[in-house]
């Protein structure tokens, strides 16, 4: 008996092949999502750990503006550290081959001599420079890899104050560099920013720190109280000059990759719920359809005795099928697009391996959702089959009952002849299945605007940094304030059309208990190459009587206008200085506190401070004003704006690319399989009055627009209700991942995410619709005159 | 001078196929039927009279022969000209109602008529009126399944002959129904013969339908093997079954 019932499961299931494989493919999508995020998160958090304990990752960090080696041994005997390192880095200009830009190069000193150490070096390529080697340097692989250097190769640099040519013996990677970017921007610009490492005492003699040092980093002893060792660091660095010791936490790369593990263990969670319960209520859809059809049948072989629990095994394998079938599709998608996604992932995060983490775990559990999903489900359809008498269960079931709903009433008016009448009473006769089928439509305009909205915001960021707060060509970053003297000569530099000064100062603000590190900007109201300005790109007016917040500082220290704040200056001098909170400004970026250039003299206590030179170059000299640029003392980094944009905006379309085909297949794949088995089961259910309409003298088409209209109707409905479920969606991330201390993003959705959150599920279910057409014009016209369903 | 056929159906042959048997169904078939005609067609199951009634409604074609609709020749008229005939000049009663779940009785009529409407000089009946002549002016709102078997048969009649066509095809008209309701279905049909002068088909197997037409077809076999006129109908209420 359980053989010829297998038989005629799968019998059922070629008869239903189409609306199976819908779903199929809408699991697939959700698993392949899980897949792919699972082991995307697994991967890397593998990696990170492994990375970490290899290489030694510390877990406290301190810079300070200079330090003598002799304060070390204090420092080793804080209790709670188990093991402390000192090291001179800094940033300085160098000439790159091949790259017409000045580029940036972080200097960090390394011991030559001593081998165990903390932050070890991963070497890729080459060798470590040998003791007495001083200008041989390690790049950092990314960089390298960026601008195509070759083992020999040189870069340029003004180290100390003569030229030096920096000749690559090797390439490394290190776990403090895993996200190499340049602190305060946004993206990582490979070309222009990277890692160097030389000789300790050459980087200390280059960066001024003879006999010093600048930063250090330290492990923590098991069971250290790490919120006394950072006090304590505190205390012992103060008069050295520190913005305050922090954990891994605010590590920059151990931001950015702990960040991006935890957002791809968001999304493994999101985008199963939304694929598995739109599958649900697709197998709800057919599943019951077949039930309903088959209810005579049903009948008769409980007529003859079979026992329930074969039935409920027949039609729970019949939603069983698909969705395993996706739930394999899925995975196997899944790990493929998760090696993908490594490859990727592999330009961003630099380790020394990637390989993917590939763990039972995430099959069994994607396992467990599926059965869940098609339990989910089937459950209605198989409880009605269950509470079915075999007599009552024979006999054919009765007509739909229809009645004059409170819907039709109010629509009436629209709907005044027969077929606009017929699609309102169909859609509102099964309002849940109505409005579920909207919201499978729905969703797949959600998931367009969920996840490119974050591109309309970064392109709006882009805008908004690149083209209203900074308007300079070029920017000259110095490592130490300067006098006006450097704005003079920056001025005579030929081809220097304007130079505006940059005051900004590594300040902390503290407002009750809360304290922040940021950037003390003083503000020129005549400033054209560097203006505040708010999210939106309007120039913002600093007001003067006092300071101006940013509204993540304000936030952060929440305070407001009218409150009083201290600004404490990190130069190891010790000062202090109140001032009023006078405005809070809706500012983009990271933390900052802005005041007039007026005051800025009298807070900071010195008459000038010009930590930077925005520039208007003449176009035709750019090259000329690089070179002399790259060869000018002091100055730490040279910011092409022209450049960084360029790069910005090729990372963005790269990842725009990928993530836009995965969501147009998302997309695609939810409004497809909805629109194809809702209709499927419309069809099936009203074949027989479609038919009768066509021997009444309908026409294909007019009998095909009231299917189609019914379709249409969800789809009307679905889209903009998905839309409005993404931007939903949309702000709840930005209130969620959005504002960080480093970047605030926007809630911008643009015209061309709505267009696509349109068109996507539109064309998808015009393609979906296709082969219902088909079916549709093939209908039994004879077959409808004698046969009663 | 005789009256012009509405149809003319010439040799008429179907063969259906079904796998690798063939099944003959009608065997060359030569008949005329005129306006105003009340015609029931009798015969056993497999006779052929379906096949019959589908051919001259446009929903199959014969597999050698022709019929001919006035001027039109069915027989080579293409699927889109045979949906504008099926509209304009048929209408069809079947043997388990099809009325539209989701519409009430008179949106069923009012769909059909709203097809024909202005079409060549088409003027279709009212709906609600065309009910009332079946009896059913008082359910005009009642969706089918609040109906009986009976009313809802009535509401397909009213729904065929609102359009004024100009053959009315029956098909086992009172097969699902019992035989008080079944007479009224019958008297409906009967109305609206002589209310409109409607050639009007009826294929039953049930023989003493046959006393109220005024020819009589008898099939077998595929082939027509008696053409009786009857000049003195009867009224359904009369029939005994």
């Amino acid at each position: 008996m359980r053989r010829l019932l297998d038989r005629k499961l799968a019998r059922d299931l070629r008869s239903h092949l189409g609306a199976l494989v819908a779903i199929a493919v809408v699991v697939a999508c959700g698993q392949a999502g899980f897949f792919a995020m699972r082991t995307m998160a697994r991967t890397l958090e593998r990696a990170q750990t492994t990375y970490y304990h290899t290489v030694r990752f510390p877990d406290l960090f301190a810079t300070v503006r200079r330090a003598p080696e002799g304060v070390l041994p204090t420092l080793r005997a804080i209790p709670g550290i188990a093991r402390l390192e000192a090291r001179a880095v800094g940033d300085v200009v160098v000439r790159v081959p091949g790259l017409r830009e000045p580029a940036t190069a972080h200097l960090v000193g390394i011991p030559l001599t001593a081998s165990t150490r903390l932050n070890t070096l991963v070497l890729r390529t080459g060798r470590r420079p040998v003791p007495g080697e001083r200008d041989a340097v390690l790049v950092s692989e990314g960089f390298a890899a960026a601008n195509h250097l070759a083992l020999g190769d040189t870069l340029g640099a003004v180290i100390g104050d003569r030229w030096r040519a920096l000749r690559m013996v090797g390439t490394a990677v290190t776990a403090e560099f895993v996200y190499e970017i340049r602190p305060g921007d946004m993206l990582p610009d490979a070309r222009r920013y990277g890692i160097v490492w030389l000789d300790a005492d050459v980087a200390s003699d280059a960066l001024g720190l003879r006999g010093a040092w600048n930063e250090v980093a330290a492990t923590l002893a098991p069971g250290a109280d790490t919120a006394a060792v950072l006090a304590a660091l505190d205390r012992a660095l103060d008069r050295y000059g520190t913005p305050g010791a922090y954990t891994r936490d605010q590590h920059a790369s151990h931001r950015f990759l702990s960040e991006e593990i935890r957002q791809n263990r968001t999304f493994a969670l999101v985008l199963p719920v939304i694929f598995l319960g739109v599958a649900a209520f697709l197998v709800h859809l057919v599943l019951g359809r077949v039930v309903a059809q088959q209810r005579e049948q049903v009948g008769t072989l409980t007529a003859f005795g079979m026992p329930s629990w074969m039935l409920l095994r027949h039609y729970g394998l019949f939603a069983l099928v698909p969705v395993s079938a996706g739930t394999f599709l899925g995975a196997g998608i899944g790990v493929w697009f998760a090696w993908y996604l490594a490859s990727v992932y592999a330009d961003f995060f630099r380790f020394p391996t990637l390989r993917l983490a590939l763990h039972p775990a995430e099959f069994s559990v994607a396992v467990c959702i599926a059965v869940a999903a098609a339990g989910l489900g089937a459950f209605g359809a198989l409880r009605r089959l269950l509470s079915l008498a075999p007599a009552e269960a024979m006999r054919p079931e009765p007509p739909a009952t229809f009645v004059h709903g409170r819907v039709e009433r109010i629509l009436a008016r629209w709907a005044r002849r027969p077929v606009p009448r017929m699609t309102l009473r169909n859609l509102t006769h099964r309002p849940w299945r109505t409005a579920l089928g909207a919201l499978g439509i729905g969703l797949g305009a959600a998931v367009v605007v969920a996840g490119t909205f974050g591109f309309d915001a970064v392109r709006r960021m882009r805008t908004v940094l690149f083209e209203h707060a900074d308007r300079a060509d070029v920017t000259i970053v110095f490592g130490e304030p300067q006098g006006l003297r450097a704005l003079t000569a920056a001025r005579e530099i030929p081809g220097v059309i304007a130079a505006e000064p940059i005051r900004e100062l590594g300040v902390r603000v503290r407002h009750g208990h809360r304290n922040r590190r940021t950037a003390l900007v003083g503000v020129e109201a005549k400033a054209r190459l560097r203006q505040v300005v708010d999210l939106h790109g309007r120039v913002v007016r600093v007001p003067g009587g006092g300071v101006a917040l940013g509204a993540t500082l304000a936030r952060a220290l929440e305070a407001a206008v009218g409150d009083t704040v201290d600004v404490e200056f990190l130069d190891g001098r010790d000062r202090r200085r109140s001032a009023p909170v006078v405005a809070v400004v809706e500012d983009l970026a990271g933390l900052n506190v802005y005041v007039t250039q007026e005051l800025f003299g009298p807070l900071v206590g010195v008459s000038e401070a010009v930590s930077a030179i925005g520039l208007a170059v003449d176009p035709l000299t750019l090259d000329a004003v690089y070179a002399r640029l790259t060869r000018a003392p002091l100055v730490r980094a040279v910011v092409v704006r022209a450049a960084v944009r360029r790069a910005f905006d090729e990372t963005l379309r790269r990842n725009f690319v990928i993530v836009l085909t995965t969501l147009v297949s998302f997309a695609a794949a939810l409004a497809a399989g909805t629109i194809y088995n809702a209709g499927r089961v419309a069809l099936s259910e009203r074949a027989r009055d479609l038919a009768s309409l066509r021997v009444l003298g309908l026409t294909r088409s007019e009998v095909a627009r009231i299917l189609f209209g019914e379709l249409a109707v969800l789809g009307v409905v679905g889209v903009p209700v998905g839309v409005v479920i993404g931007i939903g969606f949309a702000a709840a991330t930005v209130a969620s991942f959005g504002e960080t201390e480093l970047f605030r993003m926007p809630l911008v959705i643009g015209w061309r995410t709505i267009a696509a959150a349109i068109a996507i599920p539109t064309v998808a279910g015009m393609v979906a619709a296709r082969p219902l057409r088909r079916r549709l014009d093939r209908l039994d016209l004879i077959g409808v005159l004698k046969t009663r369903e | 001078m005789p009256p012009e056929p509405l149809f003319h159906a010439r040799d008429l042959t179907k063969v259906y196929r079904m796998g690798e048997v063939e099944v003959p169904a009608l065997r060359g078939v030569n008949l005329d039927l005129f306006p105003g005609e009340f015609v029931v067609i009798l015969g056993p199951s497999g006779s052929g009279k379906s096949t019959l009634l589908n051919i001259l409604g446009g929903l199959d074609a014969p597999t050698s022969g022709t019929v001919t609709f006035r001027d039109h020749v069915l027989t080579q008229a293409d699927e889109g000209a045979l949906t504008q005939y099926r509209r304009e000049h048929v209408g069809f009663v079947f043997q388990f109602y099809n009325l539209i779940p989701s519409l009430t009785a008179v949106e069923n009529v009012a769909l059909v008529t709203s097809l024909v409407e202005g079409a060549h000089g088409h003027v279709p009946a009212d709906p609600a009126e065309t009910l009332a002549l079946v009896g059913l002016g008082e359910r005009l709102d009642a969706f089918p399944a609040q109906l009986s078997g009976g009313e809802q048969q009535r509401v397909a009649i009213a729904r065929a002959v609102a359009k004024r066509p100009d053959v009315l095809l029956c098909d086992e008209p009172t097969g699902a129904l019992d035989v008080e309701t079944g007479k009224l279905v019958l008297a409906a049909l009967q109305r609206a013969n002589q209310e409109f002068g409607t050639l009007t088909v009826v294929i039953t197997h049930n023989a003493s339908v046959a006393g109220m037409a005024n020819r009589v077809l008898r099939l077998r076999s595929g082939a027509i093997i008696g053409d009786e006129r009857n000049p003195t109908p009867t009224t359904p209420e009369a029939l005994v079954w």
